[in-house]
């Protein structure tokens, strides 16, 4: 994903105070939480991205839902975006902070493409197969698109491994045009 | 004959393709498309890309990378970008652009990738050669020293090109420039050189003409057009003159020569200035980027004389620039002159006066190329470049020349002989020995006593007579290639012979 830089400065700046102060795994569900709020809730969403409010008023909203409920770290934080008037980076922020987390405690995310529903079992073999090759945690995401016609694709970062019928047969009739 | 197309046959062609087909996983890297316009796209991921490889759209569009940046990648795309969408996947080709060299380009129209556009059968390349690729070092050279005869007497005598080097042609619109490149082409035929001829922004129109011209002098069969047109995408106008010159580079790598015609580097320069801006890298003077001067000279240091030891190949390169209103020192123009080993001026004046080619010899140059004229050429030429140019300062006296004194008046005539004598038609390029001996009675008084409006007939009938009743001279010139007493005293003898006939 792209992200705002100025939302990965905040992000890191973040990270790093939580990770001093051990509050990182509170942090990280508060923020979690915060970004399937902006998700799911679309006042939520155009509160944070609304540049004609003040940030008093803001910080007052703000206040008024996560006080009690947020860690101590996370809701000054939401105070201090509030006075910056950079409300609106919140969404980049926790994506970012989330891109931190998992690379600090080494896990990877792995999206793989199925053209038939994986099992249980195939995914967890798949996991420690990726987590052997990779030597780290690994994540899977899993997804089916039929338009594959069998086999499966597995993304990990850039990098695609593509066991997929369809694009065999595409590399054939590649392969069988230039012959 | 009618061709048996049995069905069992191509069924086991294909059986033993697909048995020897290797399944099993293939790993590439991707990105995803940020977003995409102007034939730009911008790409999130693909972290290990490279500057300048090649990278793949959905549908096999293809695009290079030209920007990497600290979160996304720049890529210009070879072709429509409107089927691209936000969100799609870009593969990494693990190739830099390449394109397809060797024989079987002869007599072809190829876009700037290779591809052939001529309508005839795919190209059938000796190998694929990258597109950018080092110009050749320094002890691989040698100096130039033999002639590339363009055809056209005022070069070939006063402007000399040889094997190996960079002349730029420069001038405005309508003065004759592609005409110039086009005769030096149509004059190659049968000396074992290969022509390449890049068009980059042209209309399609003009390339058409430019294919059944050369067609027409059977030219066409030595020659391969690499076509970037003006409603080619910005990146395969950048591209054009790249790949034409990997073409040529294959026949200077194996110790053959080869002759390639950038028209124009201007309209390169331009849409390298469009997919800079676009790239929004930081734009320089006449908002050029700032590596402008670099995209033509490395395109141009690959034109070379090769050493012995390489296989003493060579590539000459024709550039041509246009200006704008005769402004040589606009900066496309002055980077251009700079990089060139000598240009030739053509000015609209002396194309409106009906000078033609309108090459002003005053101002034109050619730096190395006097190394590699023939010793007769030389000898015939040195003569004609002082005539000219005293006549230039004398030229403005020439309407009062009743009041002139004998020396000056004399002078004046000679150089409006010669001036008539250095005119050549369009398509009609000279063999050296024919122009030695019409430059020779020029300088040297024989045309004197003939009147001026004749001086293009009695040319033509002198070439004539030079064809048929002297072609031993011809013959002689050609062998000894230098002013030799022999060679001197025939050609006047031809000459004065010559002018009893004509009246």
């Amino acid at each position: 994903m792209n992200l705002n830089p100025a939302a990965r400065r905040y992000a890191d700046a973040l990270f790093s105070l939580a990770k001093d102060k051990g509050a990182l795994e509170a942090v990280k569900s508060n923020l979690q939480s915060i970004a399937t709020l902006a998700n799911d809730s679309e006042d939520f969403a155009s509160f944070l991205g609304n540049p004609l409010l003040k940030p008093e008023t803001q910080q007052g909203v703000i206040d008024a839902a996560f006080k009690g409920s947020a860690d101590d770290q996370t809701l000054n934080f939401l105070h201090f975006l509030c006075s910056k008037e950079r409300l609106g980076l919140l969404p980049d922020v926790c994506a970012s902070f989330e891109e931190s987390y998992l690379e600090e405690k080494g896990i990877l995310n792995a999206f793989v493409v199925s053209a038939e529903a994986l099992s249980e079992a195939q995914t967890t073999r798949m996991a420690e197969k990726l987590s052997a090759k990779t030597g780290k945690q690994i994540r899977i995401h899993a997804r089916v698109d039929a338009s594959l016609i069998g086999g499966f694709t597995i993304q990990v970062g850039d990098e695609i491994t593509d066991f997929s019928v369809a694009s065999q047969l595409e590399r054939f009739k590649k392969q069988t045009l230039n012959a | 004959m009618t061709i048996e197309i049995k069905p069992e046959e191509i069924s086991a062609i294909l059986k033993q393709q697909l048995s020897e087909f290797q399944s099993g996983s293939q790993v590439y890297e991707v990105g995803t498309v940020l977003n995409v316009g102007d034939g730009i796209a911008r790409v999130h991921g693909l972290a290990n890309v490279m500057a300048g490889e090649l990278v793949e759209f959905p549908g096999g569009l293809r695009g290079m990378a030209l920007n990497l940046e600290e979160d996304n990648v720049g890529i210009a795309i070879f072709g429509e970008d409107t089927a691209i969408k936000e969100g799609d996947q870009v593969k990494r080709t693990n190739s830099i652009a390449s394109v397809p060299a060797g024989e079987g380009l002869s007599g072809r129209i190829v876009d700037a990738l290779g591809n052939a556009i001529d309508g005839g059968a795919p190209i059938v390349a000796a190998e694929q050669r990258q597109i950018e690729l080092k110009a050749p070092g320094i002890i691989d050279r040698k100096d130039v020293h033999e002639p590339l005869q363009t055809g056209i007497k005022v070069i070939d005598a006063l402007t000399p090109v040889g094997r190996g080097q960079r002349e730029l042609i420069i001038g405005d619109r309508k003065t004759g420039k592609t005409s110039l490149a086009i005769d030096t082409i149509i004059n190659q035929r049968g000396q074992n050189v290969q022509c390449f001829y890049v068009a980059i922004g042209q209309k399609r129109s003009t390339v058409v003409q430019v294919a059944e011209t050369l067609k027409k002098h059977g030219a066409m069969e030595y020659t391969t057009i690499i076509a970037a047109t003006a409603s080619d995408p910005a990146p395969m106008q950048f591209l054009a003159p790249y790949s034409g010159t990997a073409m040529a580079e294959y026949f200077r790598d194996s110790g053959r020569h080869a002759l390639i015609v950038y028209d124009d580097l201007t309209k390169q320069a331009q849409a390298y200035r469009q997919l800079s801006l676009l790239l929004r890298r930081p734009p320089g003077r006449e908002a050029f980027p700032g590596d402008i001067f670099y995209l033509h000279s490395r395109l141009l240091e690959r034109s070379a004389k090769m050493s012995d030891e390489k296989g003493a190949g060579s590539l000459t390169s024709l550039p041509i620039i246009e200006t704008q209103d005769s402004d040589v020192a606009a900066y496309i123009p002055t980077n251009v002159i700079s990089i060139t080993d000598g240009q030739i001026f053509l000015e609209s004046s002396l194309f409106n006066s009906g000078q033609r080619p309108a090459i002003n010899p005053g101002i034109s140059v050619s730096r190395v190329g006097g190394d590699a004229q023939i010793s007769a050429m030389k000898k015939t030429a040195g003569t004609l470049r002082l005539d000219l140019a005293r006549f230039r300062e004398l030229e403005a006296f020439s309407q009062f020349a009743s009041d002139l004194d004998e020396g000056t008046r004399k002078q004046l005539e000679r150089g409006q002989r010669l001036m008539q004598v250095i005119k050549q038609g369009v398509n009609q390029p000279l063999d050296v020995g024919k122009q030695i001996a019409i430059i020779y009675a020029g300088t040297n008084g024989f045309l004197d006593d003939i009147e001026v409006d004749r001086i293009p007939e009695f040319e033509a009938q002198f070439h004539e007579a030079l064809d048929g009743k002297y072609s031993d001279w011809v013959k002689l010139v050609n062998k000894e290639k230098s002013l030799t007493d022999e060679v001197k005293s025939t050609l006047e003898a031809h000459i004065e012979d010559f002018k009893r006939s004509f009246s």
